[in-house]
């Protein structure tokens, strides 16, 4: 397993370098990597922890970042990195909270158990499949931000990190942070002016 | 909502939020002055805002211990309950597992009917757009393949979740090795199956499928009739041609089967129907010896992967007696009368492999795909053959063989005489001997005559001794005419015989042997129109005597041959379908300009300027800028 990620870190940083040229091709050559690496992370993580009863995608991401990029690289390709892991991060959360919404179909119009798609959180949990449907919404009047909300909650990057894996200012992130987040919470919670308009039982699917 | 009309809400509701809450009214009054919509929105996002306390603030972090074993588990694509619906199908049981996920079996429900079907789930984290993609090319040509040997493809689509899902004839059957090994079946009645699974195949690859993953988990028998199952599955789930289970490179995935991996496809070089060949040899040498071509499971990928690209396979009838365990040909034993003695039927079966069997299984064998069978219906009439009693084309790698190929890799000269001289010893000594053996000896020692003189030839070849290769090549033509190994030795002696004479400024006798070249080869491509190689052949020919009339000024005989080349170069770009490759492109670009051009000189200026607009159009699309200034020129002209 050494041997791979070893094997993995140059063809990984040349990814990054031809993401870093622009070519659009290398990002999607680089996402089933990045995917199967947090997968396997999980695992081992779980194998090794087993008296655990938590784990940080944080810190998974950080972890797929110091095994599969040679550290030599250049700084910007951490950026490009960790575009990719938050995007992919989310994939796997999601994945996961959709099979288990799947699961729970069988009978008709069965609640979905709240809890079997959430991520918890400190404070409240969030429903993974509801935050993915407002996060496309997002995504499609303005991807930077939806972007932002990737690498915030599901790569857990700080407001300075952020800002330079985006390259734009701290002050700018803080903003659009606020906007994107009351905007999301809005679509979740129903509140949009649209879900109004078309009555209670839009879901916006 | 726009992204330009966000864009506006967002740049009022950043303003606001910049004010004291007490200000932020009199703000929204001032900016939505005409525009009610514009403040209600931003307004129900400050509430959405005031009311999100900690939402998102925290990154995802602390996922509980479930959803940490779940990220942990691998086998996806079991999830689904009993009754779970994609589309018009009900699950009703897990019937399988793969490397690509879960098998299930479904009852689709119409109104008239109910019908059960195999439903491959495809798992996470594969590209599933790429196999949806690539699904909606193929599934005209899959669905199309309807044989009684073969498992029908369906269906197929995604579940609401974005999983890709395959639908195929349900198949409730057993594999067919277990099938043999339970029905205690007989030499030839394995035969006689592992015959009907070949017109599969080869059935298929008339249809341009090549199936890319045989082995006996997919070819189950029910009621007697074996099928194949998921043909063409593995070039959707991996066109590169990888293996399937080669391409998983998770450590902790199943063990790799590599068992039916061909050469090829181990070094991932292109996989043609010889690949099938391949795989079909490794199968037939599993079903009449119960074992693998190289021994015992290796232990590691690298010495599987290893094996497969350099080790000599096995003989299979070596490996009946050198067997002493009760396991192995327990089948092959109990076929054989139960009141033998074990050690009589391993004997008798021993013998029935030694021989014609082992030629035939060790031919489809061989590393080299162009040195296989020509074609999967070639090996299965060779058995054909066996059975009936008749001399098999299939012979042996002779010592002889592996020498002239050594010599060929190495030096010339010294070597190269040797060989020869070894060859046509043992020549003499088959002659004399045939005339005072039996029809069975016979028979093998003029197989191995033929072999020998194929050696012959190609030593002479390699020691630059064209006119004996050709007449070595003659001879043996002359005493078994038709034969594939025979005419191809013969087209490549007059070939060498034309460039000699061309070279050598003898114009006319070039032509004369690279007519008998292309005849040769044009009575090859006859026998297997679907060999692109042995077509290459043909439209290498083609173009060579074309280039040659040419030069003598010979304009209608170039024409011609230049047509044949074209229409050749053509069926070849037919053969890879979809997946042509730009270097065939340029060639049937090329093709056509050379026929154009000569059409024009011959003074049918449509009919060329046709072919040369052909071409450029080509050209233009694969993007051959230099060719493309050239024949723009031209054709202005």
């Amino acid at each position: 397993m050494d041997d791979r990620a070893l094997g993995d870190s140059g063809e990984v940083t040349r990814l990054l370098g031809e993401i870093g040229r622009g070519q659009k091709q290398a990002v999607n050559d680089l996402l089933p990597l990045v995917y199967d690496e947090l997968h396997r992370l999980a695992r081992s993580y779980f194998r090794r922890e087993r008296g655990e009863h938590t784990m940080q995608p944080t810190a998974l991401v950080h972890e797929a970042y110091i095994r599969m990029v040679d550290q030599r690289a250049q700084l910007e390709s951490r950026g490009h990195f960790m575009a990719v892991a938050a995007t992919q991060m989310r994939r796997v959360l999601l994945d996961y909270a959709r099979k288990h919404r799947a699961a729970r179909r069988g009978g008709d119009d069965q609640k979905i158990l709240l809890e079997d798609t959430m991520v918890i959180c400190e404070q409240r949990p969030v429903d993974m499949i509801l935050l993915d449907v407002a996060l496309g919404k997002l995504a499609a009047l303005d991807a930077k931000q939806a972007q932002l909300v990737e690498l915030r909650f599901f790569a857990g990057l700080s407001v300075e990190e952020t800002a330079e894996v985006m390259e734009v200012s701290p002050a700018t992130v803080k903003r659009s942070w606020s906007s994107a987040r009351a905007f999301l919470h809005r679509e979740m919670t129903g509140g949009s002016l649209d879900a109004a308009a078309l009555g209670a039982d839009s879901s916006g699917l | 909502m726009t992204p330009q009309r966000w864009e506006q809400i967002r740049q009022v509701f950043d303003g606001a939020l910049e004010r004291p809450a007490k200000d932020r009214a009199a703000y929204l009054r001032v900016q939505c002055a005409r525009d009610d919509e514009l403040r209600r929105e931003v307004e129900t996002l400050l509430r959405s805002s005031e009311q999100a306390g900690e939402f998102l603030e925290t990154p995802a972090a602390q996922l509980s211990q479930f959803v940490a074993r779940d990220l942990s588990r691998e086998d996806e694509g079991d999830e689904y309950p009993e009754g779970y619906r994609v589309g018009p199908y009900q699950f009703v049981r897990r019937i399988g597992r793969g490397g690509m996920g879960a098998v299930w079996l479904a009852n689709r429900f119409d109104r008239e009917y109910r019908k059960q079907v195999a439903i491959k789930m495809v798992k996470r984290g594969m590209d599933s757009q790429e196999i949806l993609r690539r699904f909606r090319t193929e599934r005209q040509v899959l669905a199309n393949l309807d044989h009684p040997n073969i498992a029908r493809l369906i269906d197929g689509g995604s579940t609401p979740d974005g999983l890709p899902y395959l639908v195929m004839e349900y198949v409730e059957g057993t594999p067919i090795d277990q099938y043999c090994e339970w029905r205690r079946c007989s030499i030839s009645e394995r035969l006689h199956l592992f015959r009907a699974v070949c017109s599969a195949v080869h059935y298929a690859h008339q249809n341009l499928v090549v199936h890319r993953d045989i082995k006996t988990s997919n070819i189950l028998v029910a009621e007697g009739i074996p099928k194949l199952l998921d043909f063409g599955i593995a070039k959707l789930l991996s066109p590169d041609g990888v293996t399937l289970d080669l391409a998983q490179t998770r450590p902790e995935m199943r063990p790799m089967t590599l068992d039916y991996a061909s050469p090829e496809q181990v070094r991932g070089e292109p996989i043609t129907t010889a690949t099938d060949v391949y795989s079909l040899g490794v199968l037939l040498f599993r079903l009449l010896t119960g074992k693998m071509p190289y021994g015992p499971k290796l232990g590691s990928q690298a010495a599987m992967q290893h094996a497969i690209c350099e080790k000599e396979p096995l003989r299979p009838s070596a490996l009946v007696l050198a067997d002493d365990s009760t396991g192995v040909p327990e089948a092959t034993q109990k076929m054989e009368a139960v009141s033998e003695s074990r050690d009589k039927a391993r004997k008798r079966l021993r013998k029935k492999l030694a021989g014609d069997l082992d030629n035939i299984i060790l031919m489809a064998l061989r590393k080299e795909p162009h040195r296989r069978y020509l074609s999967v219906e070639q090996f299965s009439e060779d058995i054909g053959r066996y059975l009936e009693g008749r001399p098999v084309i299939a012979r042996l790698d002779t010592p002889g063989y592996r020498f002239a190929k050594f010599v060929r890799r190495n030096v010339g000269g010294v070597a190269a005489a040797v060989v020869i001289g070894v060859a046509l010893i043992s020549i003499a000594i088959v002659s004399r001997h045939s005339e005072i053996i039996d029809a069975a000896a016979r028979k093998h020692a003029e197989l191995a005559l033929q072999q020998t003189r194929h050696e012959l030839v190609g030593a002479y070849l390699h020691a630059g001794e064209t006119s004996r290769a050709y007449a070595a090549a003659q001879l043996a033509y002359t005493s078994t005419p038709g034969d594939p190994l025979t005419r191809r030795d013969l087209a490549q002696a007059s070939r060498a015989l034309g460039d000699q004479n061309e070279s050598g400024g003898n114009h006319q006798e070039a032509l004369r042997f690279y007519k008998e070249a292309l005849t040769q080869d044009e009575a090859l491509a006859l026998t297997s129109p679907r060999d692109a190689g042995v077509q290459r052949d043909v439209m290498t020919a083609a173009n060579t005597l074309g280039a040659i009339q040419l030069q003598a000024g010979d304009v209608p005989g170039a024409l011609s041959s230049y047509a044949r080349a074209l229409q050749i170069t053509e069926g070849l770009a037919a053969l890879e379908g979809s997946q042509i490759t730009p270097a065939t492109r340029e060639e049937v670009a090329a093709a056509n300009r050379r026929v154009g051009e000569l059409l024009l000189r011959s003074g049918a200026k449509d009919a060329g300027l046709e072919k040369l607009r052909k071409a450029l159009d080509i050209y233009q699309q694969v993007g051959a800028n230099p060719a493309v200034a050239e024949l723009t020129r031209q054709l202005a002209q």
